[in-house]
């Protein structure tokens, strides 16, 4: 716990500077006095107009968001590692990125205009769809009460993969939403604006807390099924509080930011190289790795080609697949945790 | 698990190209700054009284301008050669890195590529735009984000000559070029009766039955409902695919053999190169009667794939392309000579 202690404030510290930085760099330069100055005001009159609304519409928004979207995609990522007691276990191994996929596609083929709480029709169907499949793979998965872990792991690929198809099927028949159905796979935290802060912000931080509680348990759970069982750990309950928060977690995210994918693979094998293998500092240093990780890739995706934009799944996936493939050839016995 | 649909990102190639995103390769992109540029001076007949002015634009959304704009940012290829066409093209302060024509568009600052996902906001609010001119349904996520900011978008995403035209009108009145706007489409109008003219007595079994490749892999057909349908029908052309509603229509290499298609065109642009001796070698086409007689044509991309003000141009050449016959005087094209067959894109 040790390591824990040092390193779990680090991290946050190194989030919020990196928080700082990402508010103060764009393609349009702003110089960092006017930038603070405009925080300050909060958008207040005697400042430009323009600048007010980049800063305080546009970048910190959107910083925000990368930062909760990655804490609950890296949070949900050690929580499924360790349920499945597998280090390839990521946020979307139950399909919720499937589901949150297919509500997307829908809402954008169907042209619903419709909105609640100042969130869009896709942002909504997302995550709807995330977490109804997660339920129907959950249901699948169960037998009697139980849901063994190989059975829903099974289930994820095999309802991810469907409704992965289902998709494809529904983008070759609506050509003309193609490119913003592909678009919104890359994912992207572009324009989402203060309400998806607003809603995502209580989701990822409950199922944050959830998965919190479930560390001892998940420690337990470590040295296997029997041994947990043995200590009078219910199976079934931990699953199912899990499942639960690292869905919502998930949904919450993808929803926000549309399929980004490796911060929940690789920021619980950081966490892990960083403070050790307990879930009490596993999961909040995940949240935060993945919450700094999805802000440096933001930061790039809308820097790098400018005056353009890449979306920030492929930079996560670009600096996310090498960094992963390092850590396995120079740390192969720490990756499993 | 993160890109559970990749197979279908080929597609997306397919899309841009659907949308009109022709183009050249990227042009140098001189970065904008924020520093406070003098709007240009508005054209004598911008006429500030009417404004307000409230306009319908091409997806059926209601837009209201507060004053005349000075300052447009246009997320399209096509809508910048129309908004330089109208004589405006000293209001536009941000483009696309596929605007390469007037050769002027080329050296205004650039605020991403074509699809939604590419175009950077802040350096859209940055440009501070009071008119964003976006096109059609490709970039409704775009339009969506714009809306909160307060900016004016049009959606400006022509699929047939009456829209385009319709476009030209709504142009005209938001950039207070009514006049210039009624002569180009009349121009324009005329253009095509002309070859109208000399299509007249144009018997339909002489008409020859056309396959306009728009995708080479998945193979896509541009239908009867499209602008490119309705270009080869005022050519004089019968295409090859009917009666759908769908403008885009992929078609099945075996579908291609049974409707044997007399001519094949194709059109080659910037990143999306297509090579006429490659068409002619395809195995599967051999028997084709458009590949034994040769008359498989590579247009300019950059003209055909934009419904924009050149797109007679475009007409024209295809024209000529399916009876020369008819097109031989030396007058008899319009301004058609020597559009390149090629894609001539630097």
């Amino acid at each position: 716990m040790k390591r824990a202690q040092v390193w779990i404030p680090v991290l946050m510290v190194l989030v919020a500077a990196t928080a700082a930085v990402c508010v103060g760099v764009g393609p349009v330069v702003i110089p960092p006095a006017r930038v603070m100055e405009v925080l300050l005001a909060g958008g207040g009159s005697g400042l430009d107009p323009t600048e007010v609304a980049i800063v305080w519409e546009l970048r910190l928004p959107r910083v925000l968001l990368a930062l909760i979207v990655g804490m609950g995609l890296g949070a949900a990522g050690a929580g499924y590692q360790g349920l499945f007691r597998n280090p390839l276990a990521d946020p979307f191994v139950i399909g919720a990125s499937s589901g949150a996929a297919l509500g997307a596609t829908m809402a954008m083929i169907s042209g619903w205009g419709g909105g609640v709480a100042g969130l869009g029709p896709v942002t909504l169907a997302a995550f709807v769809g995330a977490l109804l499949a997660v339920l129907f793979v959950y249901g699948l998965a169960a037998v009697g009460r139980q849901a063994p872990t190989l059975s829903l792991l099974l289930a994820g690929v095999a309802v991810s993969s469907f409704l992965g198809a289902v998709v494809s099927l529904l983008m070759f028949l609506h050509e003309e939403k193609l490119v913003n159905i592909v678009g919104w796979l890359m994912g992207s935290l572009a324009g989402r604006g203060w309400p998806a802060v607003h809603t995502t912000v209580w989701l990822v931080l409950v199922a944050v807390l959830g998965l919190g509680l479930c560390s001892r348990a998940l420690d337990a759970l470590t040295f296997g099924e029997e041994a947990a069982r043995s200590l009078g750990l219910s199976l079934h309950g931990l699953r199912l509080s899990v499942v639960a928060a690292a869905s919502l977690a998930t949904a919450a995210a993808v929803s926000a930011g549309g399929t980004i994918g490796f911060i929940g693979l690789i920021a619980p094998h950081g966490a892990r190289l960083l403070v050790g293998a307990r879930h009490a500092a596993v999961i909040p240093a995940s949240a935060a790795l993945g919450a700094w990780l999805l802000l440096a890739a933001d930061a790039l995706a809308r820097t790098v080609v400018a005056p353009g934009e890449l979306p920030v799944g492929v930079m996560t996936a670009l600096f996310g697949g090498p960094f992963f493939l390092y850590l396995l050839k120079t740390r192969p016995g720490e990756l499993s945790g | 698990m993160m890109f559970p649909h990749s197979h279908s990102i080929p597609l997306l190639g397919l899309c841009l190209w659907l949308a009109g995103a022709a183009g050249c390769g990227r042009a140098g992109a001189p970065s904008p700054s924020t520093s406070a540029v003098p709007p240009p001076p508005l054209g004598p007949r911008a006429v500030a009284e009417q404004f307000p002015l409230t306009v319908t634009d091409g997806l059926g959304r209601e837009v209201t301008l507060p004053a005349p704009p000075r300052r447009i940012v246009s997320l399209a290829p096509k809508n910048t050669e129309l908004v330089f066409a109208l004589g405006a093209g000293d209001r536009l302060v941000g483009v696309t890195t596929y605007c390469n024509y007037p050769p002027e568009a080329a050296e205004l600052p650039k605020v991403g590529g074509f699809t939604s996902s590419s175009i950077s906001l802040e350096q859209v609010l940055g440009l501070r735009p009071d008119l964003v001119l976006c096109a059609g349904e490709l970039h409704r996520p775009t339009m969506e984000q714009l809306e909160p900011l307060h900016v004016p978008v049009l959606a400006l995403g022509a699929e047939s000559l009456r829209e385009l035209y319709a476009e030209l009108e709504l142009l005209g009145a938001v950039l207070g070029r009514g006049s210039e706007a009624k002569r180009l489409m009349e121009s324009m109008q005329q253009r095509v009766e002309r070859v109208q003219d000399r299509l007249r007595d144009l018997p339909p079994e002489q008409r020859l039955k056309v396959f306009y490749q728009v995708w080479e892999d998945p193979l896509t057909a541009a239908g009867p409902a499209s602008y490119l349908g309705e270009l080869i029908a005022l050519a004089g052309g019968e295409n090859i695919v009917s009666a759908a509603d769908a403008p885009y229509l992929r078609i099945s290499e075996e579908e291609l053999l049974v409707r044997n298609p007399d001519v094949i065109i194709a059109p080659s642009m910037g990143t999306f190169r297509i090579d006429r001796e490659q068409l002619l070698r395809r195995p599967a086409w051999q028997n084709l009667r458009a590949v034994q007689t040769g008359r498989v044509y590579v247009l300019d991309g950059d003209l055909v794939s934009r419904c924009g003000p050149r797109l007679i141009d475009a007409l024209e050449t295809v024209a000529r392309q399916l009876s020369p016959e008819r097109f031989e005087s030396p007058e008899a094209a319009g301004r058609s000579n020597g559009t390149p067959e090629q894609g001539a894109s630097p």
